[in-house]
């Protein structure tokens, strides 16, 4: 293998740079009154950190802005664990986490950046609250508590009853349930108390002295909510300062804290990137630079690479007049997919500085590579537009506009700046001429054992919908989490479902629903206001009840009941206000009497006003909670069947989500694919119209495809929406390889196209290869796909594309042939 | 009587929050009641176990007239205690450590734990500050004044407390220091009075009293 030098020209051949002064002038002022309309057109680009761009599909993206509403995606989970080390007796250490709880609750709940603070429930709860549900007990009853009280009203059960009552009140506790016993002497507010168990079923412990304790009373939880986005790090990274200032203060010592929800993944995602990219961004800098100057040995090149950037400010100023608001994760990856466009500048540097002849003829030569290449460039970036990610579609309308922009930026300055250079670039960087039959025979059956790989490992690839596969939790963060669980033990996965209502009444009454649906399909595990608030129709139908009930009972119930009570030795009129009230007419039970009741720390959590649903305020939807533990024998599905028989309904869950991402997905991946794929098949077949060329200048494509699948069939790792997106850049990148090697004929052009074929090649592997050894998954994806995806199209680029194309000729035969037109 | 328990279960729900912590070591006043204090505290403390006789007679507004229970009562420190009702009900409550055991008449014993049955725990607080002997760490939510020879009156700081309990008096044999008498002001004037007679200190009571309400092995 071998190439051919062209001969240094002396000093006084070289030729100027392109055009005349005035020309170039106005090259440069076109250019930059673009750049500067773009300038000005971006600066007013709104720019938005909502995540759930980065989802594929409305419904899923839908159910996630409705767990933004609800407070659930900026909720704080905090456990405060007491060493009893620390302290003489396992009293004290208790004492110790209360106050701490206390103390740092209080200082929560004052701050502005958290609000609906729970940690502990108001101390006059128990004197307040039988008073306060007295009222409302004929409407909390239901049909089986009445028919459980009638079993109890007869003449022998009365006498039960009110010697229980004596005999209660005779017990060490009676001082403390004398005033219940007299205005409840039937019991029925015990009938309603498991009805409150239902606010607090998330999570295993028990209330004492109002606050949440674990089963072995050595953790404590405090719920709250922040007022800053939390999937947002500047948010995230202030919310974690305060409490970290407020636990510095308030936790007495030996009582340690934690903290699970979106915050430490935000935090943690934010500083895994960083620290990659501090670390990877100086290496890959400093590698490519090294390379381009080594090989190119000209300073100009930072030209080169300057160039094609200057489209970004117009292609971003045309995206935001696209798509109004954009994602900034869509502008960043966006702005690096401009960086495709630096292989088209290369080219050209290349052809302009290293070949012989005139700039405007070699312009002319080299128009039709650019100009094709550039078209299934930017075809494969019109594919993208149909993604079913809408940052994915940002990303195309950036990508798309900017390499157009950016080879015409190239084509015009670039001939002003780059004259043919008196040094060559390095003689060991030579690129290699596939000449003896059999090392073409070998190349070719290396080419064609990869694409069988890949071919035969296509239908077995994996794909993962799992939105967490991109999550890049740290060590704290997975045993603050490990530490949760064990605690409060929540091992089974959870499912949110969501009544909505225009009104509140209308929420309660689909909540209900919700209420009666897991009630009859015996649920285990299940949390929710229905219970206690039922909808103003079920309490209407319940007042009925309750007249109905006492009705049956007779007129001379009253007497009955006084009977019994002075039979066990009960004072005469001592239960008279409550037989009294049974005869009152009773009133419905308000959600606002419920909020402002002491209960409000548990209540609040399940029900959403309008007001408090955000920026992200639609529809004024009244929204209630239930969350749901699935498991073995309750599953996902069967909620769902739910949801599909009321509009009202949503449920929202993981798994729901990561079958519905799949199934995007794979559509995504298979029908964008295809498309590109045949895009770029036409194209071929209507430039180079013979199989055997169009072969050639897909071959790098396929190479790089049939890398990709093997790679990732081989490490048994599974496709998310990464690899997409990248797969897609990487078909964008090759596909150019593959049309430059063709269309350069003849020995001398062909060593300057492969030559600038490798360089393209190293500096994308070089620039995104790094990121293959990140540790955050996303930009270790990102790397990976593309390293194996160029690192498979280059070689095909240099060594099968040219055996293909029959221009891979011997260096004596290529000489001796005269030059054809492209 | 069973129904009792289930009750009193089910309101316990609510009165969780009464529970309030009666620990926090204050500074009783200095004095005759210190020293007081700190004799009984030494009785105690010296007290391993004890097995006493009770009357327990109530007043109530509720009530057509005053009711008398009987019962019996042993101790042994740190944390087992037997109550029994033997008149005009029987009825058992056993305390040992973090856990406990009720019988109510024929119905099967009823095992209970303190941890997650806050009447349980209630009633448990509610008869150690009466018996436990560690008036001193009461002085933090309760004003602690002697209230003549050898007989203490306690009443609770705060204004949730008293509106069930306004006052505790608690008379001590002034040999023994051990109580001789509790009685109990409730808000209302309702009183609750309990006597305690044929004490016997450092009994020794059968490890069986506390493990099971039949007191057999």
């Amino acid at each position: 293998m071998a190439v051919s030098e062209p001969p240094v020209p002396s000093r006084s051949e070289l030729h100027p740079p392109v055009g005349r002064p005035r020309a170039t002038l106005l090259r440069w002022l076109l250019v930059l009154l673009l750049v500067l309309l773009g300038l000005f057109q971006a600066l007013q680009l709104q720019l938005s950190d909502d995540a759930l761009d980065l989802l594929p599909g409305e419904a899923v993206r839908g159910d996630l802005a409705l767990l933004q509403r609800l407070g659930l995606v900026d909720r704080l989970f905090l456990t405060l664990t007491v060493d009893p080390a620390y302290y003489p007796s396992t009293a004290e250490a208790r004492t110790a986490l209360q106050q701490g709880v206390e103390q740092a609750g209080r200082a929560m709940a004052a701050s502005e950046l958290l609000v609906e603070v729970f940690y502990r429930l108001p101390p006059d709860l128990a004197r307040n609250l039988p008073r306060e549900l007295q009222p409302y007990l004929p409407v909390l009853l239901e049909r089986q508590d009445l028919a459980e009280l009638a079993s109890r009203l007869d003449e022998e059960g009365l006498a039960r009853i009110m010697e229980d009552n004596f005999n209660l009140l005779n017990s060490p506790a009676g001082m403390v349930v004398k005033r219940q016993v007299q205005h409840d002497p039937l019991g029925l507010l015990p009938l309603v108390l498991p009805k409150f168990s239902r606010l607090q079923q998330e999570h295993d412990g028990a209330m004492v002295d109002g606050f949440f304790l674990s089963e072995d009373r050595r953790s404590a939880l405090i719920l709250a909510e922040s007022t800053r986005s939390l999937t947002n790090s500047q948010g995230a990274a202030e919310v974690a300062g305060l409490l970290q200032a407020i636990m510095a203060d308030h936790l007495p010592s030996g009582v340690d804290w934690g903290v699970v929800g979106s915050l430490p993944h935000t935090l943690a995602n934010y500083q895994a990137v960083q620290r990659d990219l501090r670390l990877l961004l100086p290496v890959a800098s400093v590698l490519l630079l090294t390379m381009l100057l080594l090989t190119l040995r000209d300073a100009r090149v930072l030209l080169v690479l300057a160039i094609p950037f200057l489209a970004a400010p117009v292609a971003i100023a045309v995206m935001g007049l696209v798509h109004g608001r954009v994602s900034a994760l869509a502008l960043g990856f966006g702005i690096v997919l401009i960086g495709v466009a630096v292989d088209f500048a290369v080219h050209i540097y290349l052809f302009l500085a290293r070949e012989e002849g005139e700039p405007h003829a070699m312009l002319r030569r080299l128009l039709r590579p650019v100009s094709l290449a550039t078209l299934t460039t930017a075809g494969v970036f019109v594919v993208l537009l149909f993604s079913q990610v809408p940052s994915h579609r940002q990303m195309a309308t950036l990508a798309f506009t900017g390499i157009l922009l950016a080879v015409v930026f190239s084509w015009l300055l670039l001939p002003t700046l780059i004259d043919r250079r008196p040094r060559q670039p390095a003689k060991w960087f030579t690129p290699p001429v596939v000449s003896a039959w059999t090392h073409r025979l070998l190349v070719l059956g290396l080419w064609g054992a990869l694409l069988v790989g890949g071919l035969l490992s296509w239908p077995a690839l994996q794909y993962t919908g799992n939105l967490r596969v991109l999550d890049a939790p740290d060590d704290q963060v997975l045993a603050a989490e490990k530490h949760f669980r064990a605690t409060w033990g929540r091992e089974g996965e959870l499912a949110f479902v969501v009544a909505a209502g225009a009104t509140l009444a209308e929420a309660q009454e689909h909540n209900f629903t919700v209420y009666r649906y897991l009630q009859q399909h015996d649920w285990p595990r299940w949390q929710s206001v229905a219970p206690l608030l039922p909808g103003p129709a079920v309490q209407r139908q319940r007042l009925a009840d309750w007249q109905a009930f006492w009705a049956a009972r007779g007129e001379d119930f009253p007497e009955r009941f006084r009977q019994a009570a002075g039979q066990a030795g009960f004072a005469p009129g001592v239960f008279d206000s409550f037989l009294e009230w049974l005869t009152t007419q009773p009133g419905l039970l308000e959600a606002g009497t419920m909020l402002a009741g002491p209960l409000r720390p548990l209540v609040s959590m399940m029900v959403r006003k309008p007001e408090q649903q955000g920026n992200d305020r639609q529809t004024a939807e009244f929204l209630l909670l239930t969350t749901v533990e699935l498991t073995e024998s309750h599953r996902l599905p069967e909620l769902l069947a739910l949801a599909d028989g009321h509009s009202a309904i949503t449920v929202l869950a993981n798994q729901k989500w990561r079958q519905q991402v799949e199934r995007l997905l794979r559509h995504d991946l298979a029908v964008l694919t295809s498309a590109a794929a045949l895009l770029l098949l036409l194209l071929a077949v209507l430039f180079f119209r013979r199989p055997r060329t169009v072969l050639a200048v897909l071959a790098p494509v396929l190479s790089a495809l049939a890398a990709m699948v093997l790679f990732s069939r081989l490490t048994g790792g599974e496709l998310n929406m990464m690899h997409l997106l990248m797969g897609i850049m990487v078909i964008g990148l090759s596909v150019d390889y593959g049309i430059f090697v063709v269309c350069a004929r003849g020995e001398r052009r062909s060593s300057t196209t492969l030559l600038a074929v490798s360089i393209c090649a190293a500096s994308s592997m070089i620039s995104f290869g790094v990121l293959a050894f990140a540790q955050h998954p996303a930009l270790h994806s990102l790397g990976i796909t593309v390293l194996w995806g160029i690192g498979a199209a280059w070689p095909t680029a240099l060594l099968v594309s040219p055996v293909l194309a029959g221009n891979a000729l011997p260096a004596g035969v290529a000489a001796r042939q005269p030059k054809e037109e492209l | 009587m069973m129904r009792v328990w289930w009750i009193l279960q089910k309101i316990g729900l609510l009165l969780l929050l009464l529970l309030l912590p009666i620990t926090g070591k204050a500074a009783a006043e200095t004095g005759e009641l210190a020293a007081f204090l700190r004799e009984v505290e030494r009785a105690a403390a010296e007290m391993r176990s004890m097995s006493c006789a009770f009357t327990q007679e109530k007043e109530l507004a509720m009530f057509d007239q005053p009711v008398v229970f009987r019962g019996k009562l042993d101790l042994l420190r740190p944390d087992r205690l037997r109550w029994e009702f033997v008149s005009p009900v029987s009825s058992i409550l056993i305390f040992k450590g973090d856990s406990g055991l009720r019988c109510d008449g024929n119905s099967p014993p009823a095992r209970f734990d303190l941890q997650k049955d806050p009447v349980m725990r209630l009633v448990a607080r509610q008869l150690w500050l009466w018996l436990g002997g560690e008036y001193d760490r009461l002085a933090e939510d309760y004003h602690l004044t002697l209230a003549g020879d050898a007989t203490l009156l306690i009443e609770p700081k705060d204004p949730g407390m008293a509106e069930f309990i306004s006052s505790l008096t608690i008379s001590f044999n002034p040999e023994t220091h051990q109580p001789r008498q509790v009685e109990i002001k409730e808000a209302g004037g309702d009183l609750t009075r309990l006597t305690f007679h044929d004490c016997q200190l450092d009994s020794d009571p059968d490890e069986a009293l506390f493990s099971r309400c039949d007191g057999g092995e």
